[in-house]
């Protein structure tokens, strides 16, 4: 019914992600001490590790290449496209949190990595992402930087909170 | 005896004074809450709380991370039955039986033996504690280098074996965390290994931000890519929670096993408690007269592993107690709290502070049973902090992941390690790769490195001295048995079937 064997896709990107890994590992391996028998050098295990690895995704790399899959009718539950942008924009808010965090101090930056991340996942319900981000913002300073005593780098925002609750 | 008893005694009028009832009522509460969250395990839970101890005095601060410890394997086995999210590591294996269980409306059943069998096996496991304490310190302390190498090579052969799925995808992941395991600093030569010149990486990748990412962060990533928004919690009712009989008649001997072997587990370093659930899983499903029944909501699967798991909880810290060495990151927790009000454990910690062990084992005693009393009517509300919707309760989460790694080291790094973790946990587990060996890889490779080089320089490079060392060789025939032996069954069951097959054709002719 047209369908044909292709590659699995996903599998192969993986195996060659690894293998790319592996063979960079293994390069960088050899440039360390490899010692002696009696007195191993910090290369000694990265090299097994490496050399094993490498074996490892070449078996693997070479059954994604020979065992092919059909095509099939895309199934029901198939994620939408929004939610690879979902998993994207969770991701890029992670990354963004620590460099955020530095510049803008743990008030605000937790406010605008929560505020980010519920509109992501409800687009529609601005005014409550907004509320809750300012809530949940204000109660994890609260539970763990004033309660816990959790040292995060302050922006004008925490020390007008700290000076507010500690005076 | 009588002398375990009075000191035990003590230990309990210690913690039956209002203020450390107090802690260990908080830490269990607490300790459950972490293990209900998924990312925030029992080791998020103490890093953020460390700093926080200084305010309590020794005692209390063990008492409180006594019972986060216990409470999160409790929590944690409530989310893997009810959602299949595992709370922390040691609930991965309940996922595979108890979610079965609450598909089939034995959600209840499946708590109650769980809570059933993780009280039974506290009790086992602290009894362990405190009488064959000196006993089992004494034998580890025999183990040399040689033994720690082959103790690590006989686990990761075990996990590449219990994972389950592809052997060859479940070695690469191991491989991937034994190569996370050797970036750093290396403490024998004091040589960089794949720092690529940053300074942070000298200590290398930290375990709790790996593990939050490939846990806690992937965890969160797989619910948003879910298309549809599937209603994910079982209800459970009081009345729901009894077993039948039959369950209950399923459950003992695993608990009775779980218990003693996930004891003895908990005395070998690396993440014990996990361990433990794999072990017994594995054998609860050898043991087995119907092991296709594993992975349907077999009862078993869930009574074995999650008393090995709190088991395992009271054997990883007669390690500490007794050496003074934690061989599980929750005991390194542990540690650094005690170190943190001056105190170095070790055998003389109990002499010197008997009140201080003493009270931590009879909080384990009274711990576990407020766990037991709490959590089962409770558990509908323990896991109503899921019922929030899931747009509001992932970002929660990630939160939590975000701030539990920072509060550790105040590192960007390790923020960024907890999103690199986090992706490639996700893209790993879409591919069908268990990432449980890469974090287990992950904490064993460098002690199996360290063990390996002290052994080699023992040895004089002789790689008899590492092998044929009557623990070791013992050791080794295990992990290559857990290879062989299967390969075996399997012959034996082909040529029964083509056996079976000729008989009946001869019958037919």
């Amino acid at each position: 019914m047209g369908q044909k064997p292709i590659i699995d896709r996903n599998e192969l990107i993986t195996a060659l992600s690894i293998a790319v890994l592996a063979v960079v590992y293994l390069i960088a391996a050899v440039r360390l001490p490899i010692g002696t028998a009696a007195n191993p050098g910090p290369g000694f295990i990265p090299i097994v590790v490496g050399l094993l690895l490498v074996i490892c995704t070449g078996i693997l790399l070479a059954r994604s290449l020979s065992r092919k899959k059909w095509t099939a009718p895309e199934p029901a539950g198939t994620p939408e496209p929004t939610s690879n942008l979902r998993v994207f924009g969770i991701i890029f808010g992670t990354l963004a949190y620590p460099f955020a965090l530095e510049w803008i101090g743990f008030l605000a930056s937790t406010w605008a990595v929560t505020f980010f991340m519920l509109l992501l996942l409800k687009p529609k319900n601005w005014t409550s992402a907004l509320v809750l981000a300012v809530f949940l913002s204000l109660s994890s300073f609260g539970v763990f930087s004033i309660l816990l005593g959790v040292s995060f780098p302050f922006g004008f925002l925490d020390e007008l909170i700290y000076r507010i609750t500690t005076r | 005896m009588a002398e375990i008893l009075y000191s035990l005694m003590n230990g309990f009028a210690t913690v039956l004074q209002p203020e450390y009832m107090l802690y260990v009522l908080i830490g269990t509460v607490l300790g459950t809450i972490t293990g209900v969250l998924p990312g925030l395990g029992p080791l998020g839970a103490m890093a953020i709380l460390l700093g926080f101890t200084l305010k309590l005095d020794a005692t209390g601060a063990m008492i409180l991370f006594a019972g986060i410890y216990y409470g999160a394997m409790y929590g944690g086995s409530t989310t893997s039955i009810l959602l299949n999210i595992p709370g922390e590591a040691a609930s991965v294996v309940t996922c595979l039986d108890g979610y079965k269980m609450a598909q089939k409306g034995r959600a209840g059943a499946a708590l109650t033996v769980s809570a059933a069998g993780s009280f039974f096996a506290g009790t086992v496991s602290i009894f362990g504690l405190m009488v064959a304490c000196p006993f089992l310190a004494n034998m580890a302390l025999k183990f040399g280098p040689p033994e720690f190498f082959a103790i690590g090579i006989f686990g990761l052969a075990l996990l590449v074996r219990l994972t389950g799925g592809s052997t060859l995808k479940s070695l690469i992941m191991i491989l991937i965390g034994m190569l996370v395991g050797t970036i750093g600093m290396d403490l024998e030569t004091g040589a960089r290994r794949f720092t690529l010149g940053l300074v942070d990486l000298d200590q290398g990748i930290d375990f709790l931000p790996a593990a939050m990412g490939l846990f806690g962060i992937a965890e969160v990533l797989a619910c948003v890519n879910e298309g549809t928004d599937r209603q994910i919690l079982h209800k459970v009712g009081m009345r729901e929670l009894l077993p039948t009989r039959e369950e209950w008649r399923r459950s003992l001997l695993p608990i009775f096993r779980g218990s003693f072997s996930g004891f003895f587990i908990g005395l070998v370093p690396g993440p014990s408690p996990v361990i433990a659930t794999f072990i017994s899983y594995m054998t609860e499903k050898k043991l087995s007269k119907h092991p296709e029944r594993f992975g349907e909501g077999a009862i078993e699967g869930v009574a074995g592993p999650e008393s090995a798991n709190n088991s395992a909880v009271g054997g990883a810290y007669v390690p500490l107690f007794a050496l003074g060495i934690p061989f599980t990151p929750a005991m390194a927790m542990v540690l650094g709290a005690l170190m943190l009000h001056g105190l170095t454990p070790g055998p003389n910690l109990i002499y010197e502070k008997p009140g201080l062990f003493w009270g931590v084992v009879a909080s384990m005693y009274i711990g576990n049973a407020a766990l037991l009393v709490l959590n089962l009517p409770l558990v509908n509300l323990f896991v109503s902090i899921l019922k929030v919707p899931r747009h509001i309760l992932m970002p929660v989460v990630v939160l939590i992941c975000l701030i539990g790694v920072y509060s550790v080291n105040s590192s960007r790094l390790d923020l960024l390690a907890l999103s690199v973790f986090g992706l490639a946990g996700y893209a790993l587990r879409k591919v069908g790769y268990q990432t449980a060996p890469l974090i287990l890889a992950m904490v064993l490779g460098p002690m199996i490195e360290s063990a390996f080089r002290q052994s080699m320089i023992i040895t004089g490079g002789h790689l008899q001295g590492l092998l044929f060392r009557p623990i070791c060789l013992a050791l080794y025939l295990c992990a290559a048995l857990s290879f062989v032996l299967p390969l075996i069954v399997m012959g034996i069951k082909r040529l029964q079937a083509s056996g079976a097959r000729a008989a009946v054709s001869q019958g037919n002719k």
